[in-house]
Protein backbone atom coordinates (compact mmCIF):
# COMPACT_ATOMS: atom_id res chain seq x y z
CA UNK A 1 0.00 0.00 0.00
CA UNK A 2 2.61 2.56 0.75
CA UNK A 3 4.65 1.85 -2.49
CA UNK A 4 1.44 2.04 -4.33
CA UNK A 5 0.99 5.32 -2.45
CA UNK A 6 4.85 6.59 -3.13
CA UNK A 7 4.60 5.94 -6.69
CA UNK A 8 1.99 7.77 -7.05
CA UNK A 9 2.87 11.09 -5.48
CA UNK A 10 6.16 10.32 -7.45
CA UNK A 11 4.79 10.09 -10.34
CA UNK A 12 2.20 12.92 -10.02
CA UNK A 13 5.36 15.07 -8.74
CA UNK A 14 7.08 13.93 -11.85
CA UNK A 15 4.14 14.95 -14.24
CA UNK A 16 3.70 18.35 -12.54
CA UNK A 17 7.64 18.61 -13.34
CA UNK A 18 7.15 18.03 -17.22
CA UNK A 19 4.35 20.06 -17.21
CA UNK A 20 6.12 23.02 -16.19
CA UNK A 21 8.77 22.47 -18.97
CA UNK A 22 5.71 24.38 -21.24
CA UNK A 23 6.38 27.38 -18.51
CA UNK A 24 9.67 28.40 -20.60
CA UNK A 25 8.35 28.80 -23.79
CA UNK A 26 5.84 31.66 -23.24
CA UNK A 27 8.78 33.81 -21.52
CA UNK A 28 11.40 33.38 -24.51
CA UNK A 29 8.43 33.90 -26.94
CA UNK A 30 7.11 36.81 -25.33
CA UNK A 31 10.72 38.13 -24.85
CA UNK A 32 11.60 37.78 -28.57
CA UNK A 33 8.07 39.30 -29.56
CA UNK A 34 8.56 42.61 -27.56
CA UNK A 35 12.69 42.31 -29.20
CA UNK A 36 10.99 43.13 -32.10
CA UNK A 37 8.12 45.35 -31.09
CA UNK A 38 10.91 47.82 -30.01
CA UNK A 39 12.68 47.42 -33.21
CA UNK A 40 9.25 48.03 -35.38
CA UNK A 41 8.97 51.66 -32.72
CA UNK A 42 12.26 52.26 -33.26
CA UNK A 43 11.79 52.75 -37.18
CA UNK A 44 8.34 54.22 -37.11
CA UNK A 45 7.44 55.93 -33.73
CA UNK A 46 4.37 56.96 -34.65
CA UNK A 47 2.85 53.35 -34.72
CA UNK A 48 3.63 53.11 -30.98
CA UNK A 49 -0.12 53.02 -29.97
CA UNK A 50 -1.15 50.06 -32.13
CA UNK A 51 2.09 48.16 -31.58
CA UNK A 52 1.32 48.81 -27.65
CA UNK A 53 -2.11 47.21 -28.08
CA UNK A 54 -1.20 43.99 -30.51
CA UNK A 55 1.92 43.52 -27.97
CA UNK A 56 -0.55 43.10 -24.78
CA UNK A 57 -2.70 40.81 -26.23
CA UNK A 58 -0.01 39.04 -28.27
CA UNK A 59 1.74 38.55 -25.02
CA UNK A 60 -1.61 37.76 -23.22
CA UNK A 61 -2.29 34.57 -25.50
CA UNK A 62 1.48 33.54 -25.65
CA UNK A 63 1.61 33.59 -21.19
CA UNK A 64 -1.74 31.41 -21.71
CA UNK A 65 0.42 28.21 -22.46
CA UNK A 66 2.47 28.70 -19.46
CA UNK A 67 -0.89 29.31 -17.44
CA UNK A 68 -2.45 25.64 -18.92
CA UNK A 69 0.82 24.18 -17.86
CA UNK A 70 1.10 25.64 -14.43
CA UNK A 71 -2.64 24.94 -14.06
CA UNK A 72 -2.35 21.35 -14.64
CA UNK A 73 1.78 21.15 -12.47
CA UNK A 74 -1.02 22.66 -9.44
CA UNK A 75 -3.86 20.30 -9.93
CA UNK A 76 -1.27 17.29 -10.43
CA UNK A 77 0.46 18.30 -7.15
CA UNK A 78 -2.17 19.47 -5.05
CA UNK A 79 -4.92 17.49 -6.05
CA UNK A 80 -4.66 14.44 -8.00
CA UNK A 81 -2.60 12.51 -5.26
CA UNK A 82 -5.40 12.70 -3.00
CA UNK A 83 -8.26 11.55 -5.33
CA UNK A 84 -5.83 8.96 -6.76
CA UNK A 85 -4.80 7.90 -3.39
CA UNK A 86 -8.93 7.71 -2.43
CA UNK A 87 -9.56 5.68 -5.27
CA UNK A 88 -6.68 3.32 -3.88
CA UNK A 89 -8.15 2.67 -0.81
CA UNK A 90 -11.51 1.88 -1.86
CA UNK A 91 -10.23 -0.20 -4.79
CA UNK A 92 -7.95 -1.95 -1.62
CA UNK A 93 -10.97 -2.23 0.71
CA UNK A 94 -12.74 -4.13 -1.98
CA UNK B 1 6.19 56.05 -11.38
CA UNK B 2 5.29 56.66 -15.11
CA UNK B 3 1.88 57.10 -16.82
CA UNK B 4 -0.12 54.28 -17.37
CA UNK B 5 -1.69 54.20 -21.18
CA UNK B 6 -5.08 54.72 -21.13
CA UNK B 7 -4.75 51.59 -23.53
CA UNK B 8 -3.71 49.52 -20.57
CA UNK B 9 -6.88 50.62 -18.49
CA UNK B 10 -9.00 49.63 -21.25
CA UNK B 11 -8.10 46.42 -21.79
CA UNK B 12 -7.71 45.41 -18.17
CA UNK B 13 -10.98 46.94 -17.92
CA UNK B 14 -12.69 44.48 -20.62
CA UNK B 15 -10.96 41.46 -19.11
CA UNK B 16 -11.95 42.28 -15.55
CA UNK B 17 -15.43 42.48 -16.91
CA UNK B 18 -15.46 39.26 -18.94
CA UNK B 19 -13.69 37.59 -16.06
CA UNK B 20 -16.48 38.30 -13.98
CA UNK B 21 -18.92 37.12 -16.12
CA UNK B 22 -16.98 34.43 -16.40
CA UNK B 23 -16.83 33.46 -12.59
CA UNK B 24 -20.46 34.61 -11.87
CA UNK B 25 -20.96 31.44 -14.90
CA UNK B 26 -18.48 29.09 -12.84
CA UNK B 27 -20.05 29.74 -9.58
CA UNK B 28 -23.37 28.75 -11.20
CA UNK B 29 -22.08 25.76 -12.59
CA UNK B 30 -20.63 24.66 -8.88
CA UNK B 31 -24.10 25.49 -7.62
CA UNK B 32 -25.57 23.19 -9.97
CA UNK B 33 -23.21 20.50 -9.19
CA UNK B 34 -23.61 20.81 -5.80
CA UNK B 35 -27.09 19.33 -6.38
CA UNK B 36 -25.40 15.82 -6.78
CA UNK B 37 -22.46 16.41 -4.95
CA UNK B 38 -22.71 17.35 -1.25
CA UNK B 39 -20.37 20.18 -0.41
CA UNK B 40 -19.58 21.09 -4.12
CA UNK B 41 -20.32 25.12 -3.55
CA UNK B 42 -19.95 26.71 0.07
CA UNK B 43 -18.20 29.74 0.84
CA UNK B 44 -14.57 28.49 -0.10
CA UNK B 45 -15.87 28.43 -3.73
CA UNK B 46 -16.80 32.14 -3.50
CA UNK B 47 -13.37 33.48 -1.57
CA UNK B 48 -11.15 31.17 -3.52
CA UNK B 49 -12.82 32.61 -7.02
CA UNK B 50 -12.28 36.13 -5.39
CA UNK B 51 -8.65 35.29 -4.84
CA UNK B 52 -8.26 34.04 -8.40
CA UNK B 53 -9.87 36.48 -10.01
CA UNK B 54 -8.16 39.13 -8.39
CA UNK B 55 -4.79 37.78 -9.48
CA UNK B 56 -6.19 36.55 -12.59
CA UNK B 57 -6.24 40.17 -13.40
CA UNK B 58 -3.75 41.05 -11.52
CA UNK B 59 -1.71 39.34 -13.57
CA UNK B 60 -2.89 40.77 -17.15
CA UNK B 61 -2.37 44.58 -15.37
CA UNK B 62 1.43 43.66 -14.42
CA UNK B 63 1.88 42.07 -18.27
CA UNK B 64 0.53 45.03 -19.47
CA UNK B 65 2.92 47.23 -17.69
CA UNK B 66 5.92 45.11 -18.08
CA UNK B 67 5.18 45.43 -21.97
CA UNK B 68 4.46 48.96 -21.28
CA UNK B 69 7.99 49.49 -19.76
CA UNK B 70 9.66 47.25 -21.96
CA UNK B 71 8.79 48.73 -25.60
CA UNK B 72 10.89 52.36 -23.85
CA UNK B 73 14.04 49.85 -23.76
CA UNK B 74 16.16 48.60 -26.05
CA UNK B 75 15.78 45.29 -28.04
CA UNK B 76 18.17 42.93 -25.69
CA UNK B 77 17.19 44.61 -22.45
CA UNK B 78 13.22 44.47 -23.41
CA UNK B 79 13.70 40.86 -24.04
CA UNK B 80 15.32 40.21 -20.98
CA UNK B 81 12.65 42.34 -18.61
CA UNK B 82 10.10 40.53 -20.46
CA UNK B 83 11.34 37.18 -19.77
CA UNK B 84 11.90 37.78 -15.97
CA UNK B 85 8.42 39.39 -15.18
CA UNK B 86 6.86 36.35 -17.04
CA UNK B 87 8.87 33.88 -14.64
CA UNK B 88 8.26 36.54 -11.38
CA UNK B 89 4.43 36.23 -12.38
CA UNK B 90 4.37 32.92 -13.05
CA UNK B 91 6.38 32.41 -9.77
CA UNK B 92 3.91 34.47 -7.83
CA UNK B 93 0.38 32.41 -9.66
CA UNK B 94 2.22 29.48 -7.92
CA UNK B 95 2.40 31.10 -4.52
CA UNK B 96 -1.04 31.99 -4.83
CA UNK B 97 -2.24 28.43 -5.35
CA UNK B 98 0.03 27.48 -2.68
CA UNK B 99 -1.79 29.21 0.18
CA UNK B 100 -5.19 28.40 -0.75
CA UNK B 101 -4.24 24.89 -0.66
CA UNK B 102 -2.78 25.88 2.51
CA UNK B 103 -5.27 27.75 3.78
CA UNK B 104 -8.40 26.00 4.37
CA UNK B 105 -10.87 28.64 3.58
CA UNK B 106 -10.47 28.39 0.08
CA UNK B 107 -11.37 25.86 -2.65
CA UNK B 108 -7.95 25.30 -4.52
CA UNK B 109 -9.90 24.61 -8.41
CA UNK B 110 -12.04 27.63 -7.79
CA UNK B 111 -8.75 29.74 -7.73
CA UNK B 112 -7.32 27.79 -10.30
CA UNK B 113 -10.43 28.22 -13.15
CA UNK B 114 -10.14 31.64 -12.54
CA UNK B 115 -6.26 31.94 -14.21
CA UNK B 116 -7.78 30.52 -17.50
CA UNK B 117 -10.66 33.49 -17.78
CA UNK B 118 -8.48 36.00 -19.39
CA UNK B 119 -7.69 33.48 -22.04
CA UNK B 120 -11.53 33.09 -22.94
CA UNK B 121 -11.64 37.03 -23.01
CA UNK B 122 -9.53 37.89 -25.49
CA UNK B 123 -11.19 35.24 -27.56
CA UNK B 124 -14.10 37.32 -27.15
CA UNK B 125 -12.16 40.32 -27.98
CA UNK B 126 -12.45 40.35 -31.37
CA UNK B 127 -16.40 39.86 -31.29
CA UNK B 128 -16.66 42.75 -28.87
CA UNK B 129 -14.73 45.12 -31.71
CA UNK B 130 -16.82 43.70 -34.54
CA UNK B 131 -20.11 44.33 -32.41
CA UNK B 132 -19.09 47.94 -31.66
CA UNK B 133 -17.79 48.86 -35.33
CA UNK B 134 -21.60 47.54 -36.31
CA UNK B 135 -23.10 50.04 -33.79
CA UNK B 136 -20.82 52.94 -35.19
CA UNK B 137 -21.92 52.26 -38.83
CA UNK B 138 -25.89 52.07 -37.59
CA UNK B 139 -24.55 55.90 -36.08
Amino acid sequence: MELAIGIILGCCALGAGIAMIAGIGPGIGEGNAVAKACEAIGRQPESKGAVTTTMIMGCAIAETTGLYALVIAILLIFVAPQQFVNVLTKAMGK
Amino acid sequence: MKKIDPVIWKETGFIALVSFILSVLMQSIFLIISHWVVGAWDYTVILGNLLGYLFAVGNFFLMCLTVQKALTKDEKDAANFVRLSQMGRMLLLFLVALAAYFIPVFNIIAVVIPFLFPRIAIMFRPLASMIKQRRNKNE
